[in-house]
């Protein structure tokens, strides 16, 4: 858990440094170029047809430090218009729940649909995004209840920990997201997304004498199907010519 | 680029706040119920009687209570098992009460778990030697709350 927290602010830092450097650099470069670009320069040519193609980072990283599985999330966004962005996200996770009285494991595959607009506006020439976006999200998993323990709070008989290794397969959720982000353009093409998601369980099919804890793509339920997540991408611009 | 400097630190920020999760707390008050038993009297068996000097424990288990006045008492069942012997001691004579039930597990939340409730089986039986005979309020007797009575003894 704390070296979970630990790691996300190390990663928040590492962007905020990247960022920062980015920045830097600009302003050096912009001397030189600013008189050039001035007349020529449209927010990007119209010729292409912006299609972005980039993988959440922050997974394969904990997947090294904590030394088991967790999943892999590809991001898929199509700039429809000069601020508004079809988004979409997708991939697998698997998730060992460790509650102090409960273990379950949980894994399946989800998907995300939905808009980001971009509330930021960029100097010319350059790409940058603070946005704000929607999703509908959807999960299809399953979840295995490892073992439980049922507490003896007079601690007459003591606690009692049951083995049914039981497997609910076939759930499923729906759920709504709010998405806030930052994109930046590091290399010409090459973006660095930060996100924060927060999330709303519209409906799920429970498994039967238990509850589903953990949805992929979701993350942790909270109480009332609240939830929050985050990622950190690197995206590519892959220049597609129209005709 | 000030203007998207302080948007990005904002962004940051919220980052920032999540990395630390809620952790819920189980506040519910929903635990493994006891079997609440109540003590009647034989000759009038609308009469809550209560017994002088009560002693109760399990087998193999020290006093739950000892040499109390009471006319009712709560005592937890054996989550791991189907049956349990209790001993009631009134006067110096040692009655007892073999329990058997069915469980059933029920999860609560994520902080609270599960808990047990229980069906009590027909099998349950009392060996009476300061005891007349016992009785439930229904049949089959669940026990899911510490609410009502399970078993009333009469004596």
């Amino acid at each position: 858990m704390n070296k979970k927290c630990i790691l996300k602010y190390i990663i928040s830092l590492f962007f905020a440094l990247c960022a920062n450097y980015s920045w830097t650099q600009e302003k050096v470069v912009k001397v030189e170029d600013s008189l050039a670009v001035i007349e020529t320069d449209t927010v990007r040519p119209k010729k292409f047809y912006e299609i972005r193609l980039g993988l959440d980072i922050s997974r394969p990283i904990m997947q090294l430090a904590q030394g088991q599985e967790i999943g892999l999330e590809l991001t898929l966004d199509y700039r429809l218009a000069a601020n508004w962005y079809i988004a979409s996200e997708f991939g697998y996770e698997s998730e060992i729940g460790h509650e102090e009285i409960i273990d379950f494991y949980t894994r399946g595959n989800y998907a995300k649909l939905g808009f980001n607009y971009n509330a930021y506006e960029n100097l010319s020439g350059m790409n940058n995004e603070v946005y704000i976006g929607l999703r509908y999200g959807f999960s299809k998993f399953q979840q295995e209840l490892n073992n439980f323990t049922i507490l003896d709070l007079d601690d007459y008989f003591g606690d009692y920990t049951e083995v049914p290794n039981r497997l609910y397969e076939g759930l499923s959720a729906h759920w709504a997201e709010l998405h806030f982000g930052l994109k930046v353009e590091t290399l010409p093409n090459l973006f660095l997304t930060a996100s924060v998601h927060f999330k709303k369980l519209i409906s799920d099919k429970e498994p039967e004498g238990f509850a589903n804890l953990y949805i992929p793509g979701f993350n942790k339920v909270f109480l009332n199907g609240s939830g929050v997540g985050f990622n950190y991408t690197i995206a590519y611009l892959i220049p597609l010519k129209k005709k | 680029m000030i203007r998207f400097y302080k948007n990005a630190l904002f962004v940051f920020l919220i980052i920032s706040l999540q990395s630390c999760e809620i952790d819920d707390i189980c506040v519910q008050e929903v635990v493994t119920p006891k079997l609440i038993i109540k003590f009647y009297d034989a000759a009038d068996r609308e009469i809550e009687k209560q017994v002088d000097t009560l002693s109760v424990w399990a087998e193999g288990k020290d006093k739950l209570y000892e040499k109390v006045k009471t006319d009712s008492i709560a005592i937890p069942l054996n989550s791991a098992v189907d049956v349990v012997n209790y001993f009631f001691e009134s006067s110096s004579l040692t009655d007892t009460l073999q329990i058997h039930y069915t469980r059933k597990e029920i999860f609560v939340s994520r902080s609270c778990g599960f808990k047990m409730n229980f069906i009590l089986g027909n099998e349950t039986q009392l060996s009476c030697q300061w005891t007349d005979s016992f009785e439930t309020e229904q049949t089959p007797q669940s026990i899911e709350n510490e609410q009502e009575v399970h078993l009333k003894i009469y004596h």
